[in-house]
């Protein structure tokens, strides 16, 4: 009886492999705290100014159980939605994508039809966030829910770069902060194995010195005292963090220091550091746009506030011109290409 | 010919200065090589093209260390050449006042190599200038009448030979063994990722063209042929692919526009994400020698617009490639290279390589 040997074919040295790098894939979840701080409205308006940029975007519809993003593209009831992957009437999220009018942009709208989405179980949480990996495009913009849920703050840690929504009112600013200190604090719980001493430390430090205005530094320097690696580990998940801040409805100048100073205690007292991306000021063109259920940068490209947001996409976000018209200086010109994409929207 | 002028007065100022080394035997010393330079020629065309002198020299030299200097824009490329063990990328093109050359000189310098082979007969000064500042005990390139770079000179009755002849010669002056022809193919994995996320993941290459906008060292096509052009290719495909550097981004500007969904525009700053992409078109359209070198590579049926003689640029044994000449690009006319296409892409279902 012989055995068939099972041997390696060696490469052809005749034949060179090129290996294309595939952009990586940037996930921005828009989340923050209060609700009507116009975090839809960024992101459907975001995802158009990424698309006009020349990338492929995919915006999420996260807001479970309050979903709203189709609405922005003229879309009253959508042939497909997150309800149809629940109900596992298709196996990823892809087959639930709802083209729009820009060949860059795709929809994943969410499933308001479906009861109870707004409480999924932690397995089906679970299962949604690895399907959202797995998503396919230079860029998704997962527009979130108000408040704080662990549906909602597991979401944002999807990335480290998470835009925070706040307008100028103190309230807003307030829940913001909350918003963040919950994320913080969620990131630390999960950073720790279960039943260990760094975990209860977190539990118990949240409970009590958290709830008053107890540094994250302090809780830092008690998971010191427990053993070097659990404080360098903490240290490395907050170092790790970069939220990102848009501040909204911007009437003043003052306001956008007062977000600067905001930003000073979220560092302060979180131990994050957070980054401005920048404001977009108070337009009354937005609520002409959603009346009129199209995203402002093509309703009224000349507006005011499509000058903020292209300033938010290429100088805050960094984000290229993926087709080499413009750079960040001239960041206006966008408003040309929109004017010439809204004929065919 | 005023900058062609600075710029050789630059080399000769910073250039090393000729020194007289005592006399030894060539042939050995080409063989007990354990250091070895290659600087292809400058253009991407030279570049792909030299594939098999790297691969030839790989496998007469098994245990040298073999050091690949690259342009920054191919840079992509020849870390992806398995025959190489080293690449030094740097602005070969840059001025060579510049702080960027200067630089490169001096990591050239570092390197030394004991035989450096500067490939191409029309390889530029500058590159020539790099072999000079390797100072390696046996430099060779073609004769050159700028500098006097190399201490081993190749002279050829002609200068209009393609790549893969000055190849040839290269490697039987040397004495090394030209295993045959080198083939390029894309990986499946990333490059299939790229393409459905760009073209979509229900494209099929037979709905796309590929048209590369570059002008190389000619006049551009004015955008009124081009129009037509991806116009009438449209009438057949689907969509077109639209490579272009920063000098055509407003002629990219203008077709994103007019054809807007039909045209999808890439530039052309990472070949191996050209490659990727040109692996999932039915095929291309240029006038700028260099994508095309890559479509070659690659299998990719192309059609070659050339205002000058092909059989410099273009290999008389490669089957994939119909050259439409013209002097003047505006009167080859969009539908004369349109019928091309389609004509080299109905007969041309070959592909080289593996995948």
């Amino acid at each position: 009886m012989s055995a068939q040997l099972d041997l390696e074919v060696p490469a052809r040295d005749d034949v060179i492999v090129l290996d294309a790098e595939v952009p990586e894939k940037i996930i921005w979840p828009v989340a923050g705290g209060k609700g009507g701080t116009g975090k839809s409205t960024l992101t459907a308006n975001l995802g158009v100014g990424l698309a006009l940029l020349g990338h492929k975007v995919i915006l999420v519809d996260g807001d479970l159980g309050g979903a709203d993003l189709h609405l922005f593209f003229d879309q009253i009831t959508p042939p497909c939605s997150l309800a149809n992957f629940f109900n596992r009437e298709v196996s990823s999220l892809q087959e639930v994508l709802v083209p729009t009018p820009s060949e860059n942009l795709k929809l994943l709208c969410g499933g308001n039809e479906f009861v109870g989405l707004a409480n999924l179980a932690h397995q089906t949480k679970q299962k949604f966030m690895r399907h959202i990996m797995r998503l396919d495009a230079d860029y998704v913009l997962i527009d979130l829910g108000a408040g704080t849920s662990f549906n909602t703050l597991d979401l944002f840690a999807l990335s480290n770069d998470g835009i925070i929504v706040s307008t100028t009112e103190p309230q807003s600013r307030v829940d913001a902060y909350g918003f963040l200190k919950n994320a913080v604090y969620r990131r630390l719980h999960r950073a720790f194995g279960r039943k260990t001493r760094a975990k209860m430390m977190v539990e118990e430090f949240s409970r009590d010195s958290g709830r008053k205005s107890g540094r994250v530094e302090h809780l830092l320097e008690s998971l010191d005292s427990v053993g070097d690696s659990e404080g360098l580990r903490a240290r490395e998940v907050l170092g790790e963090y970069h939220p990102q801040f848009l501040l909204n409805r911007v009437r003043r100048e003052a306001q956008i220091e007062e977000g600067q100073r905001f930003l000073q205690l979220v560092r302060q007292y979180l131990s994050v550091d957070p980054h401005y991306i920048g404001h977009v000021r108070t337009d009354s063109k937005f609520l002409e746009a959603c009346e009129r259920r199209r995203p402002l940068l093509i309703d009224s490209p000349n507006a005011h506030a499509v000058k903020d947001l292209c300033n938010v996409l290429m100088n805050g976000l960094g984000v290229p011109d993926r087709l080499r018209r413009f750079g960040p200086g001239h960041c206006r010109r966008i408003a040309g290409v929109a004017r010439i994409e809204a004929k065919f929207w | 010919m005023g900058m062609a002028f600075c710029e050789l007065l630059s080399l000769r100022w910073f250039g090393r200065r000729q020194t007289v080394d005592e006399p030894f035997e060539i042939i050995t010393e080409i063989r007990r090589a354990s250091r070895i330079l290659i600087i292809p020629n400058d253009r991407i065309g030279g570049f792909i093209g030299g594939a098999t002198v790297y691969r030839a020299v790989r496998k007469s030299y098994p245990a040298a260390e073999i050091m690949l200097l690259s342009d920054q824009r191919h840079a992509v490329l020849a870390r992806q050449m398995s025959h190489v063990d080293r690449v030094i990328a740097g602005p070969i093109g840059g001025p060579v006042w510049s702080a960027g050359f200067r630089e490169l000189c001096k990591l050239v310098a570092k390197t030394q190599p004991d035989l450096t082979l500067c490939l191409g007969i029309d390889c530029s000064s500058r590159s020539a200038h790099l072999c000079q500042e390797s100072s390696a005990r046996i430099r060779v390139g073609f004769e050159r009448t700028d500098i006097q770079a190399f201490n081993v000179e190749l002279t050829t009755r002609s200068s209009d030979l393609h790549e893969e002849e000055q190849s040839r010669i290269f490697l039987d002056v040397l004495g090394l063994k030209c295993s045959g022809p080198t083939w390029w193919t894309v990986a499946d994995g990333r490059g299939e990722q790229l393409r459905s996320r760009y073209f979509g993941a229900e494209a099929d290459r037979e709905d796309l063209i590929a048209i590369d906008l570059a002008r190389g060292a000619g006049r551009r096509w004015p955008n009124k042929m081009v129009r037509e052009l991806v116009g009438r290719v449209l009438e057949r495909w689907s969509r077109v692919v639209l490579f272009f550097t920063l000098a055509e981004r407003k002629q990219v500007d203008y077709l994103m526009a007019t054809f807007r969904g039909q045209a999808l525009a890439f530039q052309q700053h990472d070949l191996s994400e050209v490659a990727a992409l040109l692996a999932g078109c039915a095929a291309l359209i240029t006038r700028n020698t260099d994508v095309a070198h890559l479509a070659m590579a690659l299998g990719r049926p192309t059609v070659a617009v050339l205002d000058e003689d092909p059989s410099r640029w273009i290999s008389q044994t490669c089957p994939t490639v119909s050259v439409v000449c013209s002097r003047d690009p505006r009167g080859s006319g969009a539908a004369v290279l349109a019928q091309a296409a389609e004509k080299w892409v109905d007969g041309n279902p070959v592909q080289r390589g593996t995948n």
